[in-house]
Order: structure tokens, then C-alpha cells, then sequence
């Protein structure tokens, strides 16, 4: 029997949108931001416009920061870097279009009359320049100027305000690769008519190979910049260093290529390292407070020229995989078994550690075989096995197969909604590992087995924590909870009273006086819950 | 041995068909996300769905796109509300007879928790699928359910019986 408040939800289940849903569908999504980014200038502030008589005053103009609508088409071919100046909406509006890619300009000030009456005005903006994402194109591509506006000015600068370029006209990207403020003055003639000045990013590129190696990332309040639109891998990973850390509790990577899964860095640090593939992500400082969908974002392309990466994804449509045991022992190294149990490779294929570096893997020690840029094998194997055992996929019709040395065992078919290659499932620990952030605990996995004399933990405290806490979740403020004071930056230790089903953990805190802060009725969302299930 | 194949590139997928049978449920959800903005959620339903048609190109999973995607809308829009001068602000519309109290407690809180218990407790998703649709992790989902359990308890009363959230 539902509890009276899971009926009234089911009352919802009455709830229809209105007869024009369909019809507003077929019309079309209305003010998506412009593709490659979806970055955007939060920070400015509110706007004010005063319509006067025959005088101007110069009065604050708030930028909105809203999403900015489509840019017009551009007008010219790749080669050219076209500028639009246009004021068919009214008033003044400038645009970047490079291709099938477009930018809107970020206006600051501008002055604009109709029929004799005119509105001045000025906006302010967090960070200056004003410049919240970056238009990739070749170095010394041609700037050429349409619509129905002239440039009284072009100014070009690095990011760091050094200039680079100034004209009174036509003019073209800077010839070195790197990141550029546009900034323009434009002006209309007649009336309506007026002024305005624009800014834009733009990165110039020649190749994937001269993207920086290091993504740098400023955070802001509600806006999240890079330096660059392009950033290529180094041998382990993705580099990143941060600005404006303070009050950031991580950084997450978010949509990239495939599944929208994150990766995460952070606690406050100013960067990291990020083991994620090459790819199209976007980047969030996540502030104190802020939910994840909230987080304001930039977006990047994660390029890979020197090969860093190797996918454990394999690169055909079909796939076999088996499990296999060996004869080779576990304490042999897994690099050593790895070379012991794969067979077949033929000349240039090369057998290398999956994702970034030879010690990055992602499941355990992991595996591929290489073959023209494409993984056509895997390898994993279960690490602590002994002797080595793992499981085996591989492209087929690659001629690559398991040596001598391993003997397959069968696996179980697997559902339709397994149908990618996956690792094995890991066996439930029974030691709870719990570390504690300063996002809240993370624990490695989110079952534990109990052994006979309780559940085991062991804490990492890389936060200054003071107590982890573990209890039950809904018996309310007379729940079992079991505390431990953090003597050391690790604690490990048996809860005996708990018997198999879901906990709770917490990592927390003591105030000056020596008295825990938070606590379960007042953060429970800083809880995680973890299955424990019967001992064996 | 198990044959496997690679998840192929996003397929073809027949938007009108999934607005057909998905647009009444993202609209409820949306609906409990904004504690009964009627516009709103139509607004992010429509468009959502308008979206994940103009990016059919790089949409692998639609439905969890389209949620997250009018989970994201809503979010713009309340915000952009918040920041407009309260007389200019949309009215808020009058809520369906029989859903008062419901709506009335709904708005206790917070966006996420709504959309969790109502995808959990009105469309019947497991855990996981609603992390998937509400792009968060499953824990996360776990806690905003364990909080808005709780609260619509307090507000709207509990009788017997106590569900997992694992299925």
C-alpha cells in the first residue's frame, strides 16, 4: 500500500501539456547557443536603457548573459574570417563567421539613434576582456567586413592584453599560432544609426600538433574560460592548470565524446591531470553550493597528433571475447605476462598500455594491440590474480589470439544490453574504502562484502576530515551511526554491529569547539550510501 | 566465446515517434521540476525535443538527451525569471484542481528532488535510469530521492509502506 504521498505524486500521471506541443515542436528549437561553443557570459550584469530626447547620456548597460542567438551565416568561404556588421535588429550587432562556425560578438558600449532619438550605454563584465570563447581558425587568415556597418577600428591582442595588431580597416590573423582578443569599433552612418565596440576570441591554428599541451582553465563567478579551443594530450594525459580556484571544490569534465560520463579533478587544486580520451568535452569549476547541471562550462577539443592514447575501446564492428586463465604466475609483472600471452602481432602492430602512459589503466592492467592508429585486441587482466587471468578481446579476422600459455574459459552470454566489450565484473571487496574530500567521501566501491567480525574500513583523509561516519539512512536521528576520529591521515577499522543492507557514509568535520558540524538531518546529501552485503 | 559487437555510431531514430510517446512524460517531469510551471515545461519539453532533432547527428540515447536537455532549458529560464523585475515576471499559472496540495509541496523542494521522485514514484524509473535522464550519478539520484522522501512525508503524510531504490 503506497504512502499517502506516493498517491498524491501518481496524481501527476493526470497531467497533459496543451493541445500546441506538437505544433510547437515541429516549429524548431528557438535561441540555441552558436556550435562549437556553449559557453557563456554570466557574469554581466543587468541591463538599463533610457530612451532621451535630444541629449545622450552615458548610462550602464547590463549585458544579460543569456545564450547568444544563431550567427548569421557566413558569407564568405573557409579562407576568410568574416566580420558582420549588422544592425537589422535595431540596433548594433557584430558577428565572427569562419566557415560553418560562428561567433557573436560580445558588445560593450555603444550609442545608437532612431529619428532623432538616441540611447547610449556601457556594460560591465567580470572579466575583461570580455571574451568567453574561442573561434579556431588558420593563422593569417583574412579579416574581411560585411554588412551594413564600417570598422573604425581593429585591434587585436593576446589574451593577456598585449597588442598585437591595430588598422583602421581590413586586416588579418595574426600569423603565430595561439589565442587572440578581437576587439572592434564599429560605426553606421545615417539614421537609425550609431556606434558600438565588440569583442571576440579567436585561436589561430595551424595543425593539432601546435595546440598548447596544457588546458588552462580560469574560474570565475559564473563563468568558466579556457585559454585555448584546441588543446592536444601529453604522454600521460590531459594537463590542465587552473586560475581562480579559490571556492572551487572540483572540476569536471562533462559530454564528452559518447556517454556524457565525468571525470573529475579538483579540491580546490590549481590543475591536474585527466586521463580522458581524445574528444570534445566540456570543462565546469563547480563552486561551493552549485549542482552539477548548473555548473557553468567551456568547451575544448581534446586532439591526440602524437598518438598518447591508446583506446581500450577495439576499433571493429565485431568482436570476440573470452576469458582466459594462464600459466604464467602473478608475480610475474603485467607487462611481462601481457607480452607472454598475446600472439599473433604481425610487423608494426605494437602491444601498449590502454589510455595514457604505460602505468594509466583504467581496469586493472589493461592491454591493446595496436594496429594503425585502431586497438584491434584487448587484454585485461584481473589484477591480484595469480596465476594471471583476465579476459581477452579481439577484432576478428585480426589474426591476434591468445599464446599458448593461456587456456580460454567460457563466458556467460551476456544480455542485449551488454553488447559493448567490457571489462569483468569486480569481485565485491570486503573492506569498505572510504577517502574523504572535500566534496564528501568517495569510496571505491559502492558494495562491500562483511567479514565475520564486522565491516571492515579503511578511511583516507585527504581533507582534514575529523570523523567518518557510518550509519543506517532511515530510521531518522536514532539511527545507528558509528563515528571514528581521524588520528592519522588514514584510519582503519572493524564496525561490528552492522548487519547485511545499505549505509551511509560521511566524512566530517568539528567546529572550534571540538563539536561535529552537519550531521545526517542537516547534509544529508554530503552521505553515500553503500551496499553491505552478507559476509560469505 | 561471446561474440560482441561495438556500439555503432548514434542510429536513426524517429523523433516524431518519440515525441509521441515520450513528450506527455518529460512534460510531467518538467512540470514537477518547476512546481507546476505549466509554460515552462512546455516550453522545455517542445524545445528539447526540437534540439535533439537538430543534433539527430550526435544523439546516441534521445530520451535521456531530451530530459537532460529540458532539465537544462527549465534551469535558463527559471533563472532568467529570477532576474527580471517582479512585475514583468510571468505570472504564475493556476494550478490543475486536485493538484494544490501536491504542487504546494513540491515547491518545498528543490528542483532536483522533485524531478528525482517523480521519475522514480510517478513514471516508475529504476535508479539508474533516472541518473541517466537527469545526467547525474546514481548516488546522487539515491540522495536527492532519501531527501524528497522525507520532506513530502512531513508535508503530505506517510502510511505503511517503504520502497527500495535499487530495483
Amino acid at each position: 500500500m503506497p504512502e499517502r504521498w506516493e498517491t498524491q505524486i501518481r496524481k501527476l500521471r493526470g497531467v497533459e501539456p496543451g493541445p500546441d506541443l506538437g505544433t510547437r515542436f515541429e516549429e524548431g528549437p528557438r535561441g540555441e547557443p552558436p556550435p562549437p561553443t556553449r559557453q557563456r557570459v554570466v557574469a554581466a550584469v543587468t541591463a538599463l536603457a533610457l530612451f532621451l530626447g535630444a541629449g545622450v547620456f552615458a548610462v550602464r548597460v547590463f549585458g544579460t548573459g543569456e545564450e547568444s542567438a544563431p550567427p548569421p551565416a557566413a558569407a564568405g568561404d573557409e579562407a576568410t574570417l568574416v566580420l558582420e556588421l549588422s544592425s537589422n535588429d535595431g540596433e548594433p550587432a557584430a558577428a565572427l563567421g569562419y566557415g560553418d562556425e560562428g561567433q557573436d560578438g560580445t558588445r560593450e558600449g555603444y550609442r545608437w539613434c532612431v529619428d532623432g532619438e538616441c540611447v547610449a550605454g556601457i556594460s560591465d563584465f567580470v572579466r575583461y576582456p570580455p571574451v568567453f570563447e574561442l573561434l579556431v581558425v588558420p593563422p593569417s587568415t583574412p579579416i574581411e567586413v560585411a554588412g551594413d556597418g564600417s570598422v573604425e577600428r581593429l585591434r587585436i591582442s593576446t589574451m593577456d592584453d598585449q597588442p598585437v595588431e591595430e588598422s583602421g580597416g581590413p586586416m588579418q590573423v595574426p600569423a603565430s599560432n595561439g589565442s587572440y582578443v578581437v576587439e572592434v569599433d564599429a560605426t553606421w552612418a545615417g539614421d537609425p544609426g550609431g556606434s558600438a565596440n565588440f569583442f571576440f576570441g579567436v585561436q589561430a591554428l595551424d595543425s593539432p600538433a601546435s595546440a598548447p599541451d596544457v588546458l588552462r582553465v580560469e574560474c570565475g563567478p559564473g563563468y568558466t574560460v579556457t585559454d585555448a579551443a584546441v588543446v592536444r594530450t601529453q604522454a600521460d594525459g590531459l594537463h590542465v592548470e587552473v586560475t581562480g580556484a579559490e571556492g572551487i571544490v572540483a572540476y569536471s569534465l562533462i559530454g564528452g565524446p559518447g556517454d556524457p560520463e565525468a571525470a573529475v579533478i579538483g579540491d580546490s587544486v590549481p590543475g591536474g591531470l585527466m586521463g580522458v580520451p581524445p574528444g570534445t568535452w566540456e570543462f565546469a569549476c563547480r563552486e561551493q553550493g552549485e549542482q552539477d547541471d548548473t555548473d557553468p562550462t567551456a568547451t575544448f577539443e581534446l586532439v591526440d597528433p602524437d598518438g598518447n592514447y591508446a583506446s581500450p575501446e577495439l576499433s571493429c564492428d565485431a568482436a570476440t571475447e573470452q576469458a582466459f586463465t594462464s600459466a604464467i604466475p602473478g608475480s610475474t609483472a603485467h607487462e611481462e605476462a601481457a607480452e607472454q600471452l598475446v600472439s599473433g602481432l604481425e610487423e608494426g602492430d605494437r602491444l601498449r598500455g590502454a589510455g595514457y602512459g604505460a602505468e594509466t589503466f583504467k581496469v586493472g592492467p589493461t592491454y591493446v594491440v595496436e594496429r594503425g592508429g585502431d586497438s584491434v585486441a584487448r587484454l585485461t587482466l584481473d589484477a591480484g590474480s595469480d596465476p594471471w587471468a583476465g579476459s581477452f578481446g579481439v577484432c576478428e579476422e585480426s589474426g591476434i589470439g591468445l599464446s599458448e600459455l593461456a587456456t580460454a574459459v567460457q563466458l556467460e552470454p551476456t544480455g542485449p544490453s551488454s553488447a559493448e566489450l567490457s571489462p569483468p565484473p569486480e569481485t565485491v571487496p570486503d573492506v569498505l574504502i572510504v577517502r574523504c574530500e572535500e566534496l564528501g567521501p568517495a569510496v571505491e566501491a559502492t558494495q562491500v562484502r562483511l567479514q565475520e567480525d564486522g565491516l571492515h574500513v579503511e578511511a583516507l583523509n585527504v581533507a582534514h576530515a575529523d570523523v567518518v561516519e557510518i550509519r543506517s539512512p532511515d530510521a531518522g536521528r536514532d539511527a545507528f551511526a558509528h563515528q571514528t576520529a581521524f588520528d592519522e591521515a588514514e584510519e582503519s577499522f572493524v564496525v561490528p554491529r552492522f548487519g547485511p543492507g545499505e549505509v551511509w557514509v560521511a566524512c566530517r568535520l568539528t567546529d572550534e569547539n571540538g563539536k561535529l558540524v552537519g550531521g545526517f538531518e542537516a547534509e544529508p546529501g554530503s552521505y553515500v550510501p553503500v551496499e553491505v552485503l552478507p559476509a560469505e | 566465446m561471446v561474440v560482441v559487437r561495438r556500439r555503432p555510431a548514434p542510429a536513426e531514430h524517429d523523433y516524431e515517434a518519440l515525441f509521441r510517446e515520450h513528450a506527455g512524460a518529460v512534460y510531467r517531469t518538467l512540470y514537477a521540476f518547476t512546481a507546476g510551471r505549466r509554460a515552462i515545461a512546455e516550453e522545455a519539453t517542445a524545445e528539447a525535443f526540437a534540439r535533439a532533432v537538430a543534433h539527430a547527428d550526435r544523439v546516441r540515447d534521445p530520451v535521456a538527451w531530451v530530459y537532460r536537455t529540458a532539465f537544462r532549458l527549465a534551469v535558463d529560464e527559471l533563472r532568467r525569471e529570477r532576474r527580471t523585475p517582479p512585475e514583468a515576471a510571468e505570472e504564475v499559472e493556476p494550478v490543475p484542481a486536485g493538484l494544490g496540495e501536491l504542487v504546494g509541496a513540491l515547491r518545498e523542494l528543490s528542483p532536483n528532488q522533485r524531478a528525482a521522485i517523480v521519475l522514480r514514484y510517478e513514471a516508475d524509473l529504476s535508479v539508474d535510469e533516472i541518473a541517466r535522464r537527469m545526467g547525474a550519478s546514481a548516488a546522487t539520484v539515491r540522495v536527492h530521492l532519501h531527501r524528497g522522501r522525507n520532506r513530502l512525508r512531513e508535508l503530505l503524510g506517510a502510511e505503511e509502506t517503504e520502497e527500495s531504490d535499487d530495483a
